[in-house]
């Protein structure tokens, strides 16, 4: 029997309402079978077709829920004094995978938009479009979306424009 | 058969579909159990279900129990 494991994991939340109601991170839980660890993700299958996975999850490491879980490098980056710059967030996705198609690693994002709120978990980008990095055009998703709350440690880079210059 | 199941128990159920050439394996928890079929769930936020899958008892192979020390967590995987 391949190893069963049981997961906590953060994931980015989308906001299709004007008005932000922003609680904080609800963690999600996932049960399945190991498929693949990383230094990077891991991947877990919830069916098997056949013997080979069908559906699952590649999750970014730091996505995950350890017990006692490590401060984020992204942690010690002070933006609180650049709400409302243009911003332009770098960010690694969790993925989910079905007919058999196992991502090889997490999808590449880029949000950009207006920052309207940080802590020491999230950064929320206000009006946001958001692009998968390696089709470039993709608006994700797609429907217009007023907010987008990223949790810092998914966040692998943080551009910062200022119009003044 | 239904009381084989009962809510909250993790399973890996194997079950052929409905074509009978593939044989499915499915892991999750028993979120519904009826005289027909079986509702896994395998992934949640929160208390609200992402992904589940209902597999029809007529179709079932075989059942593993998952006991809970079977279950390992993230920590166990030393990454």
């Amino acid at each position: 029997m391949k190893k069963v494991i049981f997961i906590k994991y953060i994931d980015a939340l989308y906001y299709t309402e004007k008005k932000l109601k922003y609680n904080g991170f609800k963690p999600h839980v996932a049960i399945g079978q190991l498929i693949l660890k990383s230094n990077e993700h891991i991947t877990i299958s919830f069916t098997e077709k056949n013997g080979i996975a069908e559906t699952g999850l590649l999750i970014p490491k730091k996505a995950l829920i350890f017990q006692k879980r490590k401060e984020s490098i992204i942690n010690n980056l002070d933006h609180s004094k650049k709400i409302n710059s243009e911003v332009g967030v770098f960010w690694k996705d969790i993925v989910y995978f079905s007919d058999s198609k196992i991502p090889k690693e997490c999808t590449s994002m880029y949000s950009e938009g207006k920052l309207f709120f940080e802590n020491h978990e999230v950064i929320i980008v206000k009006n946001p479009e958001t692009i998968k990095i390696k089709k470039k055009i993709e608006n994700h998703p797609r429907i217009k979306v007023y907010f987008i709350a990223i949790p810092k440690p998914l966040i692998t880079n943080i551009e910062i424009y200022d119009k003044k210059i | 058969m239904t009381k084989k199941y009962k809510k909250g128990d993790a399973l890996i159920l194997k079950y052929r579909k409905k074509n009978y050439k593939d044989v499915m394996e499915v892991i999750g928890v028993v979120l519904n159990v009826s005289d027909i079929e079986i509702t896994l769930g395998h992934n949640f936020s929160g208390t609200n279900q992402i992904d589940s899958t209902i597999v029809p008892l007529s179709n079932i192979l075989d059942v593993k129990k998952i006991t809970p020390e079977e279950i390992n967590s993230i920590n166990d995987l030393k990454m």
